[in-house]
């Protein structure tokens, strides 16, 4: 029985080697004529054993539909099943109004309030716990303030607080940014999560050798002139687009449908009269796509008279 | 299929309340959705969709109910006024309706707020009469800002789907979350009833303009959600995922505080393009934050609304705002805003 398990592994071994020699012929170059150091993404789910959340002694586990949740004493890990994300949500703060000095205290205690340490702290915490490294390839803080006045003396923003960091690691295989990925953590004052959510699919091969073929296509100012022609004869709007970047995007983390991964050709289009920014995603042909969790319901709504 | 017909739908309910056949004090549990996207001032493509998925994702536990959904030409500009207020005004019926908890619009702004005027200070800003201003950081090395003023906000809709109009719900006739409990400190009468407004817009607020800009609109609502860009010439994307990046902190934990859930969804959005300043996107084309602004008698109720009110408890009506003593806000910006503040002195 040892003796086969012995052969099995070493069966396994010797087939896992193979696995990069086979692939080898098949390698395609980047637009600098480099190797491909991504042939795909690697699906990574986070969970609950895996995560600095502080569960508490006396956590459960609950399942309603897609939702696996375990309850802990200060937030709730949450798996989505159908999509793989995980999202760490703190409980609100306990009882009614406060002084803000008991608020504060209440509130979870930031780790630093140097960004570049918080950064690196999550980092080593999220590619400790199995976020692809070689996928890795920068990182972000968003930021958390607080603040406020009596109403009728006219506030003054400056009062405005720094509450917490979260640092986000970015994605991209080959440098090609993977818009719809996210990994993010917050640490407290003893290291541990009080949030954090992590999204991180399966990228295929094929989508991946797509990016990097739009974007070698487009490295000539000649080729993407010619494809942002043939893109704005279908949409005039793009005339006024501003430079784009190739990208792969996928649908989002909570997305029930199937899942999508595109290469993309990724423009922001300023209205030039009212308001929100759009942004443009051009498939290899120039053809504007949309993902599966951008399109419109088919519900109506209920008919209004005058 | 069309369904019963807006105002008779709102005389049954009437007329079922005067009889006694519904409670006085139900519970707020509704979830209204208003978006458009068919806009002739430059369409969009991700409103719907993105109050479909919030309310989606909303509806798919327990706790809350399925309001009103308007979308396109059937979203009025007297969706978001008051009868009290401005003549004519229907937020009764659509936006600020007796039992509903959370109404949210997503559609396109103004950015009006915004000037390319360059300063270094706020006494360098030309005054505008009437306004505020201020000197909003644009770039660090030389540091240097642009010109903002506290202009009245708008929703934009497109009734006709010929003409763009605005709401100002600033300085117009809007005001948000009136009802028996709330009481009538702001002039609007009783007939509101949201405890909860989104505002999924552009230019949504202009930084340190809150008191101006927001505090007629409240009425009783305990909060207000919104985007806030923070660099001149950065705005809010058009992405379909926001919504529901909020509703998945109710899904996960419906303990959670709704406050800190807005303003941390921003880190669940994805899409827009990088901001001066470091980091940028989730949402946002360049520099932008999340912000959350509640407006209380005192202190210590704002912050509790602001930071500690839970998604249960927003359901409550007895947590209504009863006056308009003190501003509180929450919010997460997509880049390092501590180290890079909004203001030149």
């Amino acid at each position: 029985m040892k003796l086969n398990s012995v052969n099995i592994c070493l069966l396994l071994a010797l087939g896992t080697l193979q696995i990069p020699l086979a692939m080898a012929d098949d390698l395609e170059l980047q637009a600098d004529n480099t190797p491909l150091l991504n042939t795909e993404g690697f699906k990574y789910v986070h969970s609950v054993e895996k995560s600095r959340f502080n569960q508490g002694i006396a956590a459960q586990r609950e399942t309603e539909g897609p939702y696996l949740r375990v309850v802990g004493d200060k937030g709730v890990f949450m798996e989505d099943t159908v999509t793989g994300a995980t999202l760490l949500v703190p409980n609100a703060v306990a009882g009614g109004p406060k002084s803000t000095a008991a608020l504060r205290a209440d509130l979870p205690q930031f780790l630093t309030d140097n960004p570049d340490k918080h950064s690196a702290a999550v980092k080593v915490y999220l590619l400790g716990a199995g976020i692809p490294a070689n996928e890795v390839s920068g990182m972000h803080v968003t930021t958390t303030m607080g603040g406020g006045g009596p109403a009728l003396a006219g506030v003054q923003p400056a009062e405005s607080k720094l509450l917490w960091y979260t640092t986000h690691l970015e994605r991209s295989l080959n440098g090609i940014p993977v818009e719809g990925s996210f990994a993010f953590a917050t640490l407290d004052s003893q290291g541990k999560s009080f949030t954090e959510g992590v999204y991180w699919p399966a990228i295929s091969a094929q989508v991946v050798r797509k990016a990097v073929a739009l974007k070698r296509k487009l490295s000539s100012p000649a080729a993407l002139q010619q494809f942002m022609g043939s893109a704005k004869a279908v949409r005039s709007d793009l005339a006024g687009a501003e430079a784009g970047e190739v990208k792969i995007v996928h649908t989002s983390a909570g997305h029930h449908g199937d899942f999508e991964a595109q290469a993309v050709y990724s423009l922001v289009v300023r209205n030039t009269g009212l308001g929100k920014a759009q942004i443009v995603r051009l498939d290899e042909t120039g053809a504007p796509i949309t993902l599966g969790d951008e399109v419109k319901m088919a519900t109506k709504s209920v008919m209004k008279v005058q | 299929m069309h369904l019963i017909k807006k105002h008779g739908q709102s005389a049954i309910t009437a007329a079922l309340f005067c009889i006694g056949l519904l409670p006085a004090q139900a519970a707020e549990t509704g979830i209204t959705i208003e978006a458009v996207d068919a806009y002739s001032c430059g369409a969009l493509s991700n409103d719907i969709p993105n109050v479909d998925n919030f309310r989606t994702r909303m509806l798919s536990i327990g706790g809350y109910t399925a309001g009103l959904r308007y979308v396109n030409g059937l979203v009025y500009p007297t969706d978001f006024t008051d009868p009290q207020v401005l003549s004519g005004g229907a937020d009764t019926f659509n936006f600020d309706r007796t039992g509903d908890a959370i109404a949210y619009f997503s559609g396109h702004g103004t950015c009006d707020d915004q000037t390319n005027t360059a300063c270094t200070t706020n006494a360098g800003c030309p005054t505008v009469a009437g306004l505020q201003k201020q000197c909003l950081r644009f770039t660090d090395s030389p540091l240097t800002g642009r010109c903002v003023y506290s202009r009245p906000r708008n929703i934009v809709v497109d009734k006709t789907g010929s003409s763009c109009q605005l709401v100002n719900y600033s300085t117009g006739g809007v005001r948000w979350g009136e009802d028996p409990t709330a009481g009538t400190w702001a002039g609007a009468g009783t007939n509101g009833g949201i405890n909860l407004a989104i505002i999924d817009n552009s230019c949504g607020i202009t930084p340190g303009m809150y008191i101006p800009q927001l505090l007629k609109t409240f009425a009783g609502v305990s909060s207000i959600a919104l985007i806030m860009p923070t660099r001149v010439g950065s705005d809010t994307a058009d992405v379909a995922n926001r919504g529901r990046a909020f509703a998945d902190r109710y899904v996960a934990n419906v303990n959670s505080a709704v406050g800190p859930s807005w303003t941390s969804a921003i880190n669940s959005v994805t899409g827009g393009s990088s901001c001066a300043f470091g980091g940028g996107s989730h949402g946002v084309v360049g520099c932008g934050a999340h912000i959350y602004v509640s407006l209380e008698v005192n202190q210590a109720r704002a912050e509790w609304a602001n930071r500690t009110e839970s998604w249960v408890q927003l359901r409550n009506e007895a947590n209504d705002g009863i006056g308009s003593g003190w501003m509180s806000w929450l919010y997460t910006c997509n880049y390092d805003c501590n180290n890079h503040p909004f203001f030149l002195p």
